[in-house]
């Protein structure tokens, strides 16, 4: 545990606490470097880049756009879009396609 | 390679993670650059990502090329090349520690090999920074104050898209 929290606390944007997900998906299915990747989604956000690694500000941001929060589950918050159904958002959003969500459509039936 | 690779994005996968590429060498690196075309070529939506077993690339054959460029002894700025050129979206780098030298040595050695690599990429750079790679030393619980030098330094210095 001890090596990837001192990465994470050293130079790590937080993962789904933040926007670190939304960024790491522009760059590894898009190719983006991070400063493309971060003006990207900040864009899409309607924030500033430097507003995408603050756990605070996301917290708003993801809870009031439902992209799913780590808090977020279905028990504690069964409203809010967890899980897969955030990451059906965070498609719409970023207009990025999800495997798994293109998947789970064609298995659903779901146009 | 291909077959797992097919089967990672038949059950949803958004990517897959080529790791220690070339550690058996020059052949071993060419087999990996082989199956990324294959992958890209099959699942252009597909997250490929190729992360180096070192700073060098081992000539055990010494004459394999690859789109004309031979891979023994390249270094990681031409890996990258060859890596993009393949058709993945991310690559790593990797520099082995000298474990009989400082960390601040380690740490200078890999800025320097893979600075010229991180200026010119045109797809994301994720550098193996970890035990015994990129100037994190070589024990599986590393000392914290050891990685979040390392982490920092290739952050603000190699510009690093991710680790």
């Amino acid at each position: 545990m001890g090596m990837p929290v001192a990465h994470a606390v050293a130079s790590g944007m937080c993962g789904v606490r933040a926007a670190g997900d939304l960024v790491a998906r522009m760059q590894i299915t898009r190719g983006m470097r991070i400063r493309a990747a971060k003006a990207y989604v900040a864009e899409r956000l309607g924030v500033t880049p430097g507003d995408l690694s603050d756990p605070l500000a996301m917290a708003d941001v993801r809870g009031e756009r439902q992209l799913g929060r780590i808090t977020t589950f279905e028990s504690t918050y069964p409203t809010e879009s967890s899980a897969l159904e955030a990451k059906f958002r965070i498609g719409k959003l970023l207009d990025l396609p999800i495997n798994c969500v293109r998947r789970f459509r064609e298995r659903a039936g779901v146009v | 390679m291909v077959q797992v690779a097919d089967g990672m994005w038949a059950a949803g996968a958004d990517g897959i993670d080529f790791d220690t590429a070339g550690a058996a060498g020059d052949a071993d690196f060419l087999a990996t650059l082989r199956a990324v075309e294959k992958v890209r070529a099959a699942h252009p939506d597909m997250g490929i990502q190729v992360g180096m077993a070192g700073e060098f690339v081992l000539g055990m054959h010494g004459e394999l090329e690859y789109d004309g460029v031979r891979l023994a002894g390249l270094r990681p700025r031409e890996q990258m090349e060859l890596v993009r050129r393949a058709g993945a979206t991310v690559f790593g780098p990797a520099v082995n520690v000298n474990s009989r030298k400082s960390g601040a040595w380690n740490i200078a050695r890999t800025l320097t090999l893979v600075k010229p690599c991180s200026d010119v990429a045109e797809i994301p750079v994720h550098m193996n920074v970890g035990m015994g790679v990129g100037a994190v030393p070589m024990c599986s619980y590393p000392p914290l104050d050891a990685v979040s030098r390392a982490s920092r330094a290739c952050v603000d210095i190699l510009r690093l898209d991710g680790l």
